[in-house]
């Protein structure tokens, strides 16, 4: 409705510039006028009771810099009412260019840059009894801003996160024009699928329109994202059913593993063995296997520092022994007692009162 | 050995050489005749095929080897009986036959029948002996009755349907732009004349929301699976040839060479034997080994003799300043003598080992060979070239084994930067790349809007709808260090397509591009790019001249040079060593670029930004910045422009292994910068903290998430302070999963629409029989005063038979409070996933 309300608001203030003519034209120069195909969006509205044969003119003035541009076209029939712009009347149209800066930058891109504009259409009569007559002529002036670019902001791009609905971010389309919208459009992108193929190919995740700020949480009714895959979004700025901007295509992965860090599997190998060998290295945790015939127990054990025999270990962990064969693993990396490239010395005393002694190097784990 | 029998040997050799080319040539015209055929060849002049070629083609040991194999057909024993001075055997009358046979049968009879009609067009010796090299070996590597133009007669068709899927989705949010969607996707892969090939055929349909208009799209796209292609023909070479045979892998020359040079030395030294006393013997026996004799000169030999103090030798005494008789007397005249002698014998020796068997190229071609062989046999590109060499390839199959990519129908189209980027089309793109050359080449119709994904759209400022041709080509593949040149050429096209008018003013647009990648090795790579593009309207004129034209916009491609030509320059790298990793990039396009080609490609702006990311202490502590700058110029005439920033700060601190802290300081703003106004449009600002958490907690396995951020959102004129609170936590009971989610976002300045969303779900995971595993779970919903909801969510999984994947999910809501103004939050939405694997 709020969307009526702004075109009825329009229609009038134009209406009232001019009446001389006949046919009145509906145009909103803040939308298409940015471009030169953007003209073709007028309307043409013609009261009069039966069809006419008619010619578009079509000619835009900047205030400071003088005639950009003007476009004629072929003729055409303007029925009674409300016409939009005939198709196939704008690949034979001819265009003329103005002799200034605004009109190089225009010739080569097809957009207006910032400048007040006076865009004027005129309606002349082509059939052959009143070839030339005026029967319609309205000016729209109008202070033109272009776009800005339409950026996104968050997820960024090619960023990992760990969020699985992830709130989008991105920067508005300015000038806030009336009926500024936006549609953001989310999909999986397959291992080695191109962006631009997977935003066609698989079916939107999200594909949401109607969004009246730069941002969207993510649709409580969505499934959620998933772990380790990618995904491509994109932001469409447009108002009423005319796209005015796209943004880039970014992509993210879903990544939350990162702190739970995968450990490396190593082999676990008997104490005895250990204790053998003269050098064991401690990558952050001392592994070894060892075999308890009795009942399960808390494992006794203390650990010196060899390099600086005056160092207090503290905080070491509990161990259960378990009935049999035994997995151990002394989990020393996030103690601040140990300090890399210093030696160690473990004592273990097993439930027999046996005691094993394993000299080792401790290393902090790498990643 | 007599002077006269080294001489003989001497003239055998060159008498071997003339008889075995003469063999040879015979049998390589039919290689003349394949060679004059439009051979595309890659990267032979690679290292291991230039030792293959050059060896057999120098070296008489292996040719004797190799001929004799083929006479008798017998397997090598790895070892050598070829002794220089021997004749070398020439291909008798059978195996000359045989040899003529397996190139009518694999290479095609008329190419033989030409050989033999054509003996005078001879001329090519470079191509001939390299020829000569790869069919003669060729040859000798067949496996026993093997042929592989039989073998890729019988396996060039095949079909192998992959993959059938099938989604479907109903969603009733207010604002979404489809309703209900389904889409079918077949993936199946054709053979055609061994020529493997994807196909891929998608459906994608569904009802919009507003307008309940059905749209229906189908893509297709065949791709050449350049992968499955050389694995396809490298079974082939590897069923018909023994490619280690191929290599003369199982020849072992350099042990022919050094055992031929010891035998030698060692009759030099019995033949002055009777002129020295034991120890000398001893002396001159171990004067010099195999290797020595090899790979020293005459002078470094004959120092090795002085040198030694044993033998007391001068240099006047060698040379031959003593008058002979006088030295016949004395013990140490003898020493002369024999040393004489021996210098005179180890010269004549090397000169045949060197001349002869190529001593020093042997050895150090097998030792090259040693470390390249496998290499060779299992190295893709090393494999295309065997497969070039080896199998009877038509022009097609030889085209396709130099093509990286070969895509045709609904397709992503990519080239450099400043030419072909991020475009999809209907049409045809293919890349080659030959002896370092790259091609890349394509054509078709880029259509925007008129999609399932717009399918509410129906017009767009731009033109929406080009026909274009494309060509990238120059130096170096494109991943890597490369010197391109690329050029577009694209015509506007009028046509309504689903609904999606892109009727444009008639135009005709030429980029021309040139782009270049340097890499700097450990530091990474530098990439420059210039574009420059030309528009040229149909039916138009400049100013009081008002005869109208339509150019062609690639003949005045410099027209209004600084407003349409797009610069840029980006670097990244990183440094291993500090753990660093760092982007720049600064870049300028003029207001009146535009590359139909890169629909991204941005007009009228300055940007340049930087990235830097850093570790400590073994990527405990992690921080990155980034900043984005970008200035878009409004006006030709004015200063005039939108001046955007991005800054961003990211922290990660492992505390412990198992709990991990992360900040994000963040801030975006939109300027309008102008003669009249200088207004902030947008400003958003960010704080964020997240916590991860692992580890047993009440003897259970527990993951916890949680963000906490701040953030300031001004629109023009609107200014908000959101706060937001997001909290996961999961439970691992057995084997059941226990989740928890929250979130919340208060707008604590009440100016957005989207202020003050609470959100909150449980999921509990669980085992349905054998075969499902589901998830199921409550909601509930208030974003305050526009909607409330309590509400049920499902998932099921299945794997069905081992081919069928099974995928549902459903959330199924309540409203408690609805208004007119929810957009955003439906009550039900579905979805089903199948997959099903047609072939295993």
């Amino acid at each position: 409705m709020a969307k009526f309300r702004y075109l009825i608001i329009v229609l009038f203030l134009f209406l009232g510039i001019c009446a001389k003519a006949q046919v009145s034209f509906v145009f909103l120069p803040e939308v298409h006028g940015c471009t030169l195909d953007g003209l073709f969006q007028v309307r043409l509205n013609a009261p009069a009771s039966q069809k006419m044969l008619v010619n578009l003119n079509i000619t835009v003035t900047a205030q400071k810099a003088g005639r950009v541009v003007t476009i004629k076209t072929r003729p055409f029939e303007l029925m009674p009412g409300l016409n939009p712009v005939p198709v196939g009347l704008m690949a034979g149209a001819t265009i003329n260019f103005g002799n200034n800066k605004i009109a190089a930058i225009c010739r080569q891109s097809g957009y207006f840059t910032e400048e007040e504009y006076d865009y004027c259409f005129e309606l002349t009569a082509a059939d052959n009894s009143h070839a030339g007559d005026i029967i319609g002529e309205q000016c729209f002036n109008y202070y033109l801003q272009p776009f800005s670019p339409l950026l996104l902001v968050t997820p960024a791009e090619e960023d990992d996160i760990c969020d699985k609905r992830p709130t989008f971010f991105w920067q508005p389309l300015l000038p806030a024009v009336p009926g500024l919208q936006y549609r953001l459009i989310l999909t999986a992108l397959k291992p080695g699928q191109a962006k631009a193929e997977a935003l066609r190919y698989n079916l939107p995740l999200i594909n949401q329109q109607f969004i009246n700020m730069p941002m969207l949480f993510f649709p409580p009714a969505a499934r959620e994202l998933e772990e380790g895959r990618q995904y491509v979004w994109q932001v469409t700025a447009y108002r009423n059913e005319m796209i005015l901007a796209n943004s880039e295509m970014w992509t993210f992965k879903i990544s939350c593993t990162d702190s739970v860090k995968k450990k490396v599997p190593e082999s676990f190998r008997d104490i005895d063995d250990l204790v053998k060998g003269n050098f064991y290295v401690a990558r952050g945790r001392i592994l070894f296997a060892v075999h308890n015939i009795y009942d399960k127990t808390a494992l006794e054990y203390t650990i010196t520092c060899i390099t600086a025999p005056d160092q207090v270990i503290k905080k070491l962990p509990s161990i259960k022994l378990e009935r049999g064969n035994n997995h151990v693993t002394i989990d020393l990396e996030d103690n601040r007692s140990f300090t890399d490239g210093y030696y160690y010395q473990l004592t273990i005393k097993l439930p027999d009162g046996e005691t094993k002694q394993l000299r080792f190097l401790y290393k902090k784990e790498t990643e | 050995m007599h002077p006269d029998e080294i001489a003989l040997y001497q003239d055998y050799t060159i008498c071997m050489f003339k008889n075995i080319f003469s063999t040879l040539s015979l049998m390589l015209l039919p290689a003349i005749m394949l060679a004059q055929q439009p051979v595309p060849r890659t990267a032979e002049q690679g290292p291991p095929g230039v030792i293959h070629q050059q060896w057999l083609k120098n070296n008489p040991i292996l040719q004797a080897a190799v001929i004799d194999t083929l006479n008798h057909r017998i397997k090598s024993s790895g070892s050598l009986q070829y002794m220089p001075g021997a004749a070398i055997p020439q291909l008798n009358a059978v195996a000359e036959q045989q040899f003529f046979n397996h190139v009518s049968n694999t290479y095609g009879a008329r190419q033989l029948q030409h050989v033999k009609k054509g003996y005078e067009l001879l001329k090519d010796t470079t191509r001939t002996n390299r020829y000569l090299d790869e069919k003669l070996r060729g040859f000798y590597a067949l496996r026993n009755e093997t042929n592989a133009l039989n073998l890729m007669k019988a396996g060039a068709y095949g079909n192998q349907f992959k993959t059938l899927w099938g989604n479907a989705f109903y969603d009733n949010t207010p604002g979404a732009v489809a309703k209900t969607g389904f889409s079918i996707n077949i993936e199946d892969n054709v053979v055609i004349g061994n020529i493997p090939v994807n196909i891929s055929y998608t459906n994608i349909s569904g009802v919009g929301t507003l307008d309940r208009n059905m749209t229906d799209q189908s893509l297709k796209k065949f791709s050449f699976d350049k992968a499955a292609y050389v694995e396809r023909m490298n079974g082939y070479l590897n069923k018909s040839y023994d490619l280690r045979k191929y290599f003369l892998e199982d020849i072992n020359v350099s042990a022919a060479v050094k055992s031929f040079a010891t035998q030698h030395i060692e009759n030099a030294c019995s033949e002055i034997t009777p002129l020295l006393d034991p120890a000398q013997v001893a002396q001159f026996r171990n004067l010099i080994s195999a290797e020595q004799l090899v790979y020293l000169d005459s002078n470094q030999i004959k120092h090795l003799l002085l040198d030694n103090k044993t033998l007391q030798l001068n240099e006047g005494e060698l040379t031959g300043a003593f008058p002979d008789t006088a030295l016949t007397t004395s013990a140490h005249a003898s020493t002369v003598i024999a040393a004489r002698h021996y210098l005179s014998k180890v010269a004549d020796l090397k000169s045949m080992v060197e001349k002869g068997l190529a001593a020093k190229e042997t050895l150090s071609a097998q030792h090259a060979l040693d470390n390249n062989v496998k290499q060779r046999m299992n190295d893709p590109e090393a494999q295309q070239r065997n497969i070039k060499e080896l199998l009877p390839l038509n022009f097609i199959q030889r085209l396709l084994l130099q093509t990286k990519s070969l895509n045709v129908g609904n397709i992503a189209a990519s080239g450099s930067k400043g030419g072909v980027s991020d475009l999809f089309m209907s049409g045809a793109q293919g890349s080659f790349l030959n002896k370092n050359k790259f091609l890349m080449m394509g054509l078709g119709n880029r259509n925007d809007g008129g999609s399932f994904k717009d399918q509410h759209f129906s017009s767009s400022l731009e033109p929406a709808s080009y026909k274009m041709q494309f060509l990238q080509m120059g130096k170096g593949d494109i991943t890597e260090a490369h010197s391109h040149v690329a050029l577009v050429n694209a015509n506007t096209s009028n046509q309504t397509r689903n609904g999606f008018n892109t009727q444009s003013l008639s135009r005709n647009i030429f980029v021309g591009a040139f782009s270049e990648q340097i890499d700097l090795g450990a530091y990474g790579s530098i990439a420059a790019e210039i574009s420059k593009s030309n528009n040229e309207f149909k039916n138009a004129g400049t100013g009081n001249d008002y005869a109208l034209a339509s150019k062609t916009a690639a003949f005045t491609l410099m027209n209004d040079f600084w407003q349409t030509v797009s610069i840029g320059l980006d670097y990244t790298g990183a440094i291993d060593a500090m753990q660093l990793s760092q982007r720049a990039y600064v870049s300028y396009s003029g207001l009146g670029y535009s590359n139909p080609a890169s629909p991204g490609a941005s007009r009228g702006t300055v940007r340049y930004g930087l990235g830097l990311k850093k570790s400590w202490n073994k990527r405990r502590v992690t921080v990155g910045f980034k900043m984005d700058r970008q200035d878009m110029s409004m006006s030709a005439i004015t200063d005039s422009k939108w001046k955007n920033s991005q800054y961003a700060v990211d922290t990660r601190i492992r505390v412990k292994k198992n709990f991990s802290l992360s900040a994000r300081i963040a801030q975006s703003a939109m300027k309008n910068i102008s003669a009249h106004i200088s207004q902030t449009g947008y400003l958003n600002r960010q704080i964020s903290v997240t916590s991860q958490l692992s580890g047993k907690m009440f003897d259970l396995q527990q993951h916890n998430n949680i963000t906490l951020g701040f953030q300031q959102m001004d629109i023009y004129p609107l200014k908000s302070l959101l706060l937001n609170l997001n909290v996961n936590h999961s439970i691992v009971v057995n084997t059941h999963v226990l989740s928890v989610s929250m979130f919340y976002n208060k707008d604590i300045k009440d100016q957005a629409l989207y202020g003050n969303l609470l959100t909150a779900e449980t999921g509990w995971s669980y085992q349905l029989g054998k075969l499902f595993s589901c998830t199921s779970g409550l909601t509930y919903l208030d974003n305050k005063e526009v909607v409330q909801q309590v509400g049920v969510k499902q998932t099921v999984a299945a794997n069905l038979f081992n081919r069928l994947n099974m995928n549902l999910y459903m959330d199924c809501r309540k409203n408690l409070l609805n208004t007119p103004q929810n957009y955003l939050f439906g009550n039900f939405s579905t979805q089903l996933a199948l997959y099903y694997l047609l072939n295993k």
